[in-house]
């Protein structure tokens, strides 16, 4: 029974593992919460604060190549 | 995976004194009145796992997870209560002790070790009558929790939460920001001031190269930086003031088209809140039915707790059936349940509302901090904007209000902000930065740097805007192809759990209940409007028909088998490190037949496990005795003593090592006595084997028969039946020998020979009881091996075969 039946555990991994894979994604905010789940720090506060993060980094980047221009 | 060898225990709950359970990895049967510290055996191993003792936790102790309670009261406090495990894998032997201080300790430090505890914490070792029905009365999002927590889905439906949190938050927050109408109010600065819409680069570049014509400066713009340049090429510096007040202007008119644009949101959200908060609020019982769900919650808890052990009503105090009383409390709870859906769909259309307030807020805010308003220049303006400010917070106060509260909320008509009023403000803010621009049209040079200016600062604001937007559509739209991935994932990896788990517990409760009209028991996922998985719920087939909510059809000891098939199904499916089990007192409600079809489920399905099945029920001890101690089970008594707290009284194989072990150490204290206790256990399982008759006896007076009695009934027995036996069996030595001389008297006073008498003594009884034992095939010759070809009684393997007269 147990070979056919996966752990929570399990089904996070794997999830985790082939994130990436998954059609239309931005693979930027996926980096994020992968990152955040191997460092076993995902949780909801982490991700708010994560998302505003890659929010500035990248508004911060159209900034500066608009300031280059 | 892990057995036990043997459990010693000192200094917990009720044992005092060492209680030593030499097990050598054989599954046991104890029995122990009431009160005769079974349960201590129990507590002692779940804290041994888990670090706490969950009855006591909600019972006693609190915070201190059940330790407060967990050493016994009478030992020193200068003793270690300690539980300590030998397993068939020794590197796992441990020693775990708790001070008087209540620090624990262990023994073994190894990764290994730490690494089995870890696993070990999610298994399913223990099983105890308070905890048998827990999952079977759950409600269908408590089942849905308790099998997450047994296949450690948990975080999985954790993570699954935040995956949909988070989009929903995003999506708010794309919602509330209302970003097509800022990019709105930032196009038209840039209209009015470039003449020309800039949704691209390239139109701001050639919008801003037609306005610097008249100034033929042969300026090519095709950059940003071009912009720059250019604007600091025709700056004129005294004119800063008057460039900040038009900018300031701009802003005005700028950020009020934004909050003009948003008050229908405003109004729009509000009204939709209005009305679910006021149907809510319409009929007066619906506000009591909310509070009394926090009671009916709290009432459930109580009684799923165990914390009220009788069939009565904790609250009226009236007699009454604790399943009957929990269904009709989930009756009650489900109905309310409804209820509670639209006050969470009531919550959300809140937190639209508070989304909207708070960025029309946060931009009223953002003017009010305008160097302008604040020097007191523009007393005026400011208390228009003041205005606004009252306004969206008056319906930020109004969404603040409790559902409960005395006063409703007010009503749509009364709660407008004044939308022609801020447009007008708008208009003239808009107007007033035209003719402040306008008033240095002479100054063409200034105008057009004005122009300029102004537009290339509203279009990066739009553009900012456009690159938020898509960036947070970016992150909302992840998070939902994420949650669709992911709750795919979890269904399928929970219908598998769910098809295998269900196939279990069918055939376990089945086995238990033939013949009877309850088949195909499945756990069935159960999914809400929006195809949320919300809880599972246990289905099966009732006379041919599909039902629901086992409590509705089944009698208390249906359920209880009911509740012990999906423990076992969970042992079955889960323990990995773990090959026992400890089942206390788990079939108190059951009647006869289920009894004996549950001691045959464990030793045919659960053969390969080690169990340590523990019972109070004298009726059901005998009964399952009789069957286990022939597959190989142990069996003992345990008795509580004022001095020693809970005791063993020894079975043969256990007593039989401490007589070896006394011996060894040349200890004749209690020898004697244990040798009689020894032969009369080996003599009634000669009896029984060779169907030795002994005079009728009630009940429990059956077991007291004394070795002389024991020993006559087998010399009797065995007389008839042939010589061969008789003599090697040499019984009428045993009965000559001192330590049997007497009667009942004499069983209660130890006998006091020295140590060699006693080794003499203890070869004989040995002798003669290996003339009926075989150390072969581990059983007495019996009945059941009767070779009726040759006329022979034989042990199971026929090592051992003697003449047996037919």
């Amino acid at each position: 029974m147990s070979e056919d039946i996966k752990s929570g555990k399990q089904v996070l991994d794997e999830f985790f593992s082939e994130i990436m894979d998954i059609d239309g994604i931005d693979k930027k905010t996926v980096a994020k919460l992968s990152s955040l789940y191997s460092e076993g720090k995902l949780t909801d506060t982490n991700i708010q604060n994560a998302m505003g993060q890659l929010l500035q980094e990248e508004l911060d980047t159209t900034g500066e190549k608009d300031g280059k221009n | 995976m892990a057995k036990i060898k043997s459990v010693n225990i000192s200094g917990i709950r009720g044992i005092k004194d060492l209680l030593p359970l030499n097990l050598n990895s054989n599954s046991i049967l104890i029995f122990g009145e009431n009160g005769s510290g079974k349960s201590s055996l129990t507590d002692a191993i779940e804290w041994y796992y888990s670090d706490g003792v969950s009855h006591l936790i909600s019972e006693e102790t609190g915070s201190t997870k059940g330790k407060g309670a967990l050493r016994n009261l009478f030992i020193p406090d200068s003793e270690d209560a300690f539980v300590s495990i030998q397993y068939t894998d020794n590197k796992l032997d441990a020693t775990k002790a708790i001070d008087n201080s209540l620090k624990p300790s262990t023994s073994n430090t190894t990764d290994v070790f730490d690494k089995y505890m870890l696993a070990s914490r999610s298994e399913n070792l223990i099983l105890r009558y308070r905890d048998l029905v827990k999952f079977i009365i759950a409600t269908k999002t408590e089942k849905l929790k308790e099998l997450q927590n047994i296949i450690g889905f948990s975080e999985v439906a954790d993570i699954r939460d935040l995956l949909k949190k988070s989009s929903g938050r995003i999506s708010r927050g794309i919602k509330s920001a209302n970003f097509d109408n800022q990019k709105n109010a930032h196009q038209s600065v840039v209209l009015e001031n470039l003449g020309q819409n800039a949704y691209t680069d390239n139109q701001l570049f050639s919008g801003a190269k037609k306005l610097i014509e008249p100034l033929q400066l042969g300026q090519n713009i095709q950059t940003y930086k071009d912009i720059q340049t250019t604007l600091k090429l025709i700056e004129t510096k005294e004119d800063t003031d008057l460039l900040g007040e038009i900018s300031f202007y701009t802003k005005v008119g700028e950020n009020l088209t934004e909050i003009v644009g948003n008050i229908d949101s405003i109004h729009s959200n509000y009204k939709n809140y209005h009305a679910v908060y006021t149907e809510l609020r319409k009929d007066p019982e619906t506000i009591q039915k909310l509070q009394l769900l926090a009671l009916l919650k709290e009432g459930q808890n109580v009684l799923k707790n165990d914390v009220v052990k009788d069939d009565y009503c904790p609250l009226c105090q009236q007699e009454k059936n604790k399943i009957e009383l929990i269904r009709e409390l989930n009756e009650r709870i489900k109905e309310l349940e409804e209820l509670e859906e639209k006050k969470v769909n009531l919550d959300n259309l809140r937190q639209n509302l508070e989304g909207v307030l708070l960025v029309n807020t946060n931009t009223v805010d953002g003017l009010l901090k305008e160097k302008l308003l604040k020097e007191g220049q523009q007393d005026k303006l400011r208390k228009k904007i003041l205005k606004i400010k009252t306004s969206l917070k008056s319906f930020s106060d109004e969404a603040k209000k409790d559902l409960v509260a005395k006063d409703s909320i007010l009503d749509f008509s009364k709660m407008k902000i004044d939308k022609n009023e801020i447009d007008k403000l708008t208009k003239q803010a808009k107007e007033i930065a035209k003719t402040l621009t306008e008033s240095k049209s002479s100054n063409i040079k200034f105008h057009i740097y004005t122009k300029l200016f102004l537009a290339d600062t509203a279009y990066m604001q739009y553009k900012n805007i456009k690159r938020q937007q898509e960036i947070l559509t970016k992150q909302q739209a992840t998070f939902q192809l994420l949650y669709a991935d992911f709750i795919k994932r979890q269904e399928d990896a929970l219908n598998v759990f769910l098809k295998v788990f269900s196939a279990y517990i069918n055939e376990y409760y089945t086995y238990m209940n033939p013949s009877e009209k309850i088949e195909d028991i499945r756990i069935i996922p159960i999914k809400d409007k929006n195809d949320d998985l919300v809880g599972v719920t246990i289905e099966y087939s009732f006379f041919d028909e599909t039902k629901t909510a086992p409590i509705a059809y089944l009698s208390e000891s249906h359920i209880n088998c009911l509740g012990l098939s999906f423990f076992l199904a969970s042992v079955k499916a889960f323990n990995k490190q773990n090959k026992f089990i400890i089942l206390d007192d788990v079939i108190s409600s059951f009647d006869r037949s289920h009894r004996s079809r549950f001691a045959k489920l464990l030793t045919d399905k659960f053969g390969d496990f080690q169990i340590l099945l523990l019972t109070h029920e004298q009726d059901f001890f005998e009964l399952v005795a009789s069957d286990v101690k022939r597959k190989g089970w142990l069996i003992q008594d345990f008795k509580w003593s004022k001095e020693t707290g809970v005791g063993i009284e020894s079975a043969t194989a256990n007593i039989r090592e401490i007589i070896v072990k006394k011996f060894e150490d040349k200890n004749t204290d209690g020898l004697g006595n244990d040798i009689r206790v020894y032969t009369e256990k080996a003599m009634k399982e000669i009896a029984y084997e060779i169907k030795a008759q002994v005079p009728f006896r009630y009940n429990e007076i059956n077991e007291k028969r004394m070795a002389p009695e024991l020993l006559d009934a087998v010399q009797s027995r065995i007389s008839k039946k042939g010589n061969e036996l008789k003599d090697l069996a040499n019984i009428p030595k045993l009965k000559g020998m001192p330590i049997f001389l007497g009667n009942v008297t004499s069983h209660d006073s130890d006998f006091t020979e020295g140590i060699e008498d006693l080794a003499s003594i203890w070869e004989d009884i040995e002798k003669t009881i290996h003339v009926f034992y075989c150390d072969d095939c581990k059983k007495y010759i019996s009945i059941k091996y009767f070779d009726n070809v040759q006329n022979k009684i034989r042990c199971g393997c026929g090592k051992l075969n003697y003449d047996w007269k037919n």
